[in-house]
């Protein structure tokens, strides 16, 4: 009995010994495969015939882009096409002489996952990858897999492209490292994700109410409405809030009750004038914020259920009735106010107004960043020429008065021609309304204060030159629901200044990557025992000190030196 | 041998094999070879792979070039203040699941048994099969909505309560039984077919016999049904402690929060968390082998006791 | 006869009830799931619906079955689970007939043997390893790849031992005595006889087979060689929506919330597995097999 463990292990130790072998033998085989990928004539024109095609504007012979498909269910498709064929990869070849190519295709949630094994088996990568994954995006220029595009980038990008990505050194903070940049960052509307307070605004008329402007009047309109029960529900809830996710979150938020307070749980930044940056949900006004929550969900005003809602669960509060008030991004306008909210209960009407101030007499709300994952160039890519070609001629069609995409993308897809003008109502499309941009490389790349700028000028009465824009500033005339993300846009830009971010953007460190876990937990049992009255609210301050000695106080210094070597002041 | 329970045939008199011939029995051994290679191929050659836990696996650096952090990652796992609630918490919840997900499939099977009608019993059998089907995103969501503070089982339980509804999931004791009870749900019926294909393998003139010997059902059931089956039930029950260190990751991931971290927390999910934060491998791997070993040791044990015991052997 | 008994009666009918019971429990939550499935993506969003559809529509259904990879996704699960299930069942019968035999002819180094394949369903390298063994086999985008490496499991080996084992041993004795080999003793007398276990196994294959989806993301770069399940899988995947740029118009949200598409996805992803079970179910019939034999 006692040599049978011995014998497995020899057994297993010559495995593995056979393994590595066999893993080093292969190695050269694979890189031939790899060149498989890539199309003949890719590999086969020569530099200075593509520079020439730059210049004209189109690739002949075409070139091949090779790129990855991380498909989710917002992936639809009309008139038979697929991810691999379809009126933007027709365009793409017919226009620029640009082939894109699929290297593999996978579930959105699986992306990184495919990446990481490729990367283990020595697969040659896409040329182009779409990513988010901020560690990703590391672990590859830490494995020397990317280019460095910052000359090529000055080289051939547009002088439009150059104004976008020059607004804000930070904007590349993700996908450069020490000053080279190694993919095209891709960037979200300014204020895009910031929350909003969303109220139902016919139960506001019917009761006579006005929208609360502080935590304290927040609460009597909450017991109005509870009192009213307008949704005629069961048990009618104060607001959708959902905190199984976090605090900061983007639909059913509760950040904005610690913002009230001057702070934002789980982001840092120097609070309320301190000198260096903090992590916010150890500071005594996360302690406050925390004793109101606890009040709030005493009085009702919180569901029970909120520890165990997302965002998603969370909101079916406000859309079935049971609640007047959510807290979430501008773009909610559409989904789910509109799309499920009004489709249930067509007398329902929602607005949305900034934040309620809290008792420090200002309001806050957790920021939404701007940079937001980035499209990583492959060190093998042969043709970021192409690449930024065809980013330049994106960046122009989306603002273009005039050309191929003055309307929209591609007609009877994303708009159609109805007398001559264009339509973006889903129900004229024919065939259906699908948007072009998922089978784009990266979605176009605009000015993230476009959408701002546009309705701060339709507010202020200018003349507006593009005709997509024309068209938004004419719907607003009629449909609500673009009436209401006009008001919020502007809503959203009158509380900018209210917006508290997380300024370290940067890779993990290594406390956070050894501890980050179990700092984590102790914060999200802490925080949610105190809001549902199983711990005292003195708890925190237990947490504060067992959250520094297991290695916070270790982590904030490695934080700030990393600010300090971005340049941040 | 007629009137004799099955499980004895299985019992190996401990006898001496002379009477094993090569010759034509060489059959047996050709009839290994597609097994055993591919599972040389398809789980021992990957197992090499194993090696990462003991470094700080990178990608791009593979396992020849990877720093080796020796002990590192089991460390991580077992020097936390919570590494044993966790272990803890893991072991009740799928011993609880282990245990009763054997028994109630077996008594389910054993009544399902006794229904003569041939329609009945079938659609009872497609009927208690289909939740296996379900994928626990769909009904840990289904489980919210029933338990949720306004649910359906709250707006029974607040007559009985006071009007105070109960937070199933918000309360760390009874979101392991929760847990538990609708993992049982979910499984028994796929569980049970297994059972059902034993049953149908016993022997009809066990029972013509007892009956002459005027033996009730219930005796009959006793002496005969149940040892008839006793061996799909010792090696379904010694194999299912192979996951004694499972106590189910879609399940919980979607039903917990941290509420009950206290009590549901198990090494799945605390892996799960860790790995987004960190994307590291070798911690995963690490964790998935302690589970192994463990699990390894158990059914190792469960072999060799039957057949120092009981002189049987499981498999 | 025992069934006779008044007090097996009361018995028989309290047993009757309570089966009843356990049926309706277990298929609540589907009725559930179904009149999701038919109802406005609005109705099941704001979590309106019950046990009723509300605003009748066949929208996720529709939505389902117009992907361009449907037939051939269905197609290409139906392959799998063929090849999977026939040469899984060879493999698995195969491997556990040497193994089942103890006494007399039990072979030299069985229990080693059988300890082989135990040990693999507790150890595994995980996914990188067998990716890049995968990678090196050339097997990555092939329909073999969901194939080969289930086909000597474990669990199905380890069942089928002691299914085999509980047969009679004279049969055996008497078959090989008359000059039959080991591979005709198994295909005519232990094959026929062991139906219960084989259509159990094959049953637990194939749902095994037609469930999975992971290795067809992971290792089928090529949509169209996606079985159903991995299909089916990506549609519902949620995207994120603090992603959406580009969200001028609102309704660039509108496939956004995918309760409906889940629900019918159940439905269209499990009913063909679940119609193959009625079928096995005769052989489960009791005794019958055995007790022809005996005759």
């Amino acid at each position: 009995m006692l040599d049978r463990p011995k014998k497995s292990l020899m057994v297993l130790l010559i495995l593995i010994l056979s393994f590595s072998v066999f893993t080093a033998c292969s190695k050269e085989t694979n890189s031939n495969n790899a060149g498989q990928n890539s199309s003949p004539e890719a590999s086969k024109a020569p530099e200075a015939v593509t520079e020439d095609n730059f210049s004209k504007g189109k690739f002949d012979p075409p070139v091949t882009i090779t790129t990855s498909g991380c498909t989710n269910s917002a992936y639809v498709f009309k008139n038979g096409e697929t991810l691999e064929n379809n009126v933007h990869t027709k365009w793409a070849k017919d226009r620029l002489g640009i082939d894109i190519k699929y290297n593999w295709v996978t579930a959105d949630d699986q992306c990184s996952t495919k990446i990481r094994l490729a990367l283990s088996s020595g697969e040659r990568l896409p040329d182009v990858m779409r990513m988010h994954d901020q560690n990703l995006i590391n672990d590859l220029i830490e494995a020397d897999k990317l280019m460095d595009i910052t000359s090529a980038f000055d080289q051939y990008a547009s002088e439009e492209l150059k104004a976008i990505y020059n607004q804000d050194p930070s904007y590349w903070y993700g996908a450069a490292r020490d000053g080279k940049k190694y993919g095209i960052p891709i960037l979200n509307f300014s204020l895009q994700n910031d929350p909003l307070m969303w109220v139902r605004q016919d139960w506001l008329e019917q009761l006579n109410l006005q929208a609360p402007t502080t935590f304290d009047e927040l609460e009597v309109v909450m017991d109005a409405f509870i009192e009213a029960n307008l949704g005629n529900v069961k048990k009618p809830v104060g607001m959708a809030v959902g905190i199984k996710n976090g605090y900061a979150t983007w639909m059913s938020d509760a950040s904005w009750i610690f913002g009230g307070y001057g702070v934002i749980p789980g982001y840092w930044n120097k609070w309320n004038g301190a000198s260096e940056l903090q992590y916010g949900s150890i500071r005594p006004e996360a302690k406050e914020a925390l004793a109101k929550m606890n009040e709030w969900y005493n009085k009702g005003y919180i569901s029970p259920d909120a520890g165990l809602s997302d965002e998603s669960k969370a909101s079916e509060l406000f859309t079935n009735g049971s609640s007047g008030f959510i807290f979430g991004p501008m773009w909610m306008a559409g989904w789910p106010m509109r799309d499920v909210l009004q489709q249930n209960n067509p007398d329902a009407k929602y607005k949305a107004y900034p934040v309620p101030s809290g008792p420090s007499g200002k309001s806050g709300l957790h920021g939404s960043p701007i940079p937001d994952g980035a499209l990583m160039i492959s060190k093998d890519f042969k043709h970021i020429d192409a690449l930024i070609l065809y980013l330049n001629t994106l960046a122009a069609g989306a603002i273009a008065k005039d050309g191929e995409f003055m309307y929209g993308w591609h007609e009877d897809y994303d708009y159609t021609m109805i007398d001559g003008k264009p339509s973006y109502n889903g129900d004229d499309v024919p065939g259906g309304q699908v948007y072009p941009e998922k089978y784009f490389l990266m979605q176009a790349p605009l000015d993230p204060y476009h959408e701002l700028n546009l309705m701060k000028k339709i507010a202020n009465n200018e003349p507006i030159d593009s005709p997509r824009d024309q068209v938004t500033a004419e719907n607003i005339k009629t449909d609500e629901a673009a009436r209401i993300r006009y008001e919020t846009d502007l809503m959203a830009e009158a509380q900018k200044d209210r917006g508290l971010h997380n300024l370290y953007t940067g890779a993990a460190t290594k406390t956070l990557l050894e501890k980050g876990e179990a700092l984590k937990k102790i914060e999200g049992e802490t925080f949610s025992e105190i809001i549902y009255g199983k711990a005292p609210i003195d708890n925190f301050d237990s947490f504060v000190k067992k959250w520094s000695d297991l290695g916070g106080v270790q982590l904030t210094s490695e934080v700030n030196d990393w600010y300090k070597s971005v340049g941040g002041k | 041998m007629e009137n004799q329970p099955l499980i004895e045939q299985q019992k190996v008199i401990r006898q001496p094999k002379t009477h094993f011939k090569w010759g034509k029995n060489i059959a047996l051994y050709v009839m290994l070879i597609p097994g055993i290679v591919l599972t040389l191929i398809f789980s021992y050659l990957p197992m090499g792979g194993l090696v990462i836990a003991f470094q700080d696996y990178k990608p791009w650096l593979g396992m020849l070039k990877s720093n080796w952090v020796q002990w590192d990652h089991f460390a991580m796992m077992f020097l936390r203040d919570d590494s044993v609630q966790i272990i803890w918490n893991t072991l009740i919840i799928s011993s609880a699941k282990l245990t009763a997900g054997l028994i109630i499939p077996i008594v389910f099977s054993l009544l399902l048994n006794e229904v003569r009608q041939l329609f009945f019993k079938k659609t009872v059998q497609t009927l208690v099969y289909l939740p296996h089907f379900l994928s626990w995103v769909i009904l840990g969501g289904i489980l919210t909505d029933l338990l949720s503070s306004s649910g359906l089982i709250n707006s029974w339980v607040e007559k009985l309560n006071h009007g105070k509804p109960i937070l199933f999931l918000a309360d760390g004791d009874w979101f392991r039984i929760i847990v538990v009870i609708s993992d049982i749900w979910k499984e028994f019926g796929f569980a049970t077919i297994v059972f059902l294909a034993a049953l149908a393998g016993v022997n009809p003139s066990l029972y013509e016999a007892a009956e002459v010997d005027g033996a009730g059902r219930w005796k009959q059931t006793l002496n005969i049904t149940l040892p008839a089956i006793a061996p799909i039930i010792v090696v379904v029950g010694t194999l299912s402690l192979g996951n004694i260190l499972n106590a189910g990751f879609d399940q919980i991931f979607n039903l917990y929060n941290p509420l009950v971290y206290s009590k549901g927390d198990i090494i799945d999910t605390f892996v799960y968390r860790t790995g987004i934060i960190s994307g590291g491998f070798s911690f995963a791997t690490a964790v998935g082998m302690f589970k192994s070993v463990i699990g390894f040791i158990l059914i190792a044990l469960a072999y060799w006791s039957s057949g120092k015991f009981a002189n049987y052997r499981i498999f | 006869m025992y069934y006779k008994n008044p007090k097996y009666r009361i018995f028989y009918f309290i047993n009757s009830i309570f089966l009843i019971f356990i049926s309706l429990l277990c298929i609540f939550p589907l009725i559930h799931i179904l009149a999701v499935s038919f109802s406005s993506g609005a109705a099941a969003s704001a979590n309106l619906v019950s046990l009723w559809p509300v605003h009748f529509t066949w929208d996720a259904y529709q939505k389902t079955l117009g992907d361009n990879h449907f037939l051939l996704s269905i197609w290409n699960s139906s392959v799998r689970v063929g090849l999977g299930v026939t040469l899984g069942m060879m493999v698995t019968l195969l491997t556990a007939y040497p193994l089942s035999k103890i006494g007399a002819r039990e072979m030299k180094g069985r229990v080693w043997m059988t300890w082989y394949f135990v040990f693999p369903m507790l150890f595994s390298g995980g996914l990188i390893p067998f990716y890049i063994l995968v990678q090196k086999l050339g097997l990555i985008n092939s329909i073999w790849v969901l194939i080969l490496p289930g086909l000597a499991g474990t669990w199905n080996i380890i069942l089928l031992i002691n299914f085999l084992r509980a047969l009679p041993r004279e049969l055996e004795e008497a078959s090989l005595v008359d000059g039959a080999g080991h591979f005709r003793t198994l295909i005519s007398i232990y094959v026929p006889l062991s139906m219960p276990a084989i259509a159990t196994l094959s049953l637990f294959v194939a749902v095994g087979h037609w469930n999975s989806w992971f290795d067809g993301l992971i290792f089928l770069s090529d949509k169209a060689k996606w079985p159903l399940s991995t299909l089916l899988q990506t549609l519902i995947v949620m995207p994120d929506p603090t992603k959406l740029q580009n969200n001028m118009d609102p309704r660039i949200l509108e496939n956004f919330s995918q309760q409906t598409v889940k629900a019918a996805q159940i439905f269209i992803g499990s009913l063909p597995i679940l119609a193959v079970y009625p079928f096995l179910q005769r052989y489960f019939v009791k005794g019958i097999v055995i007790g022809a034999v005996k005759e």
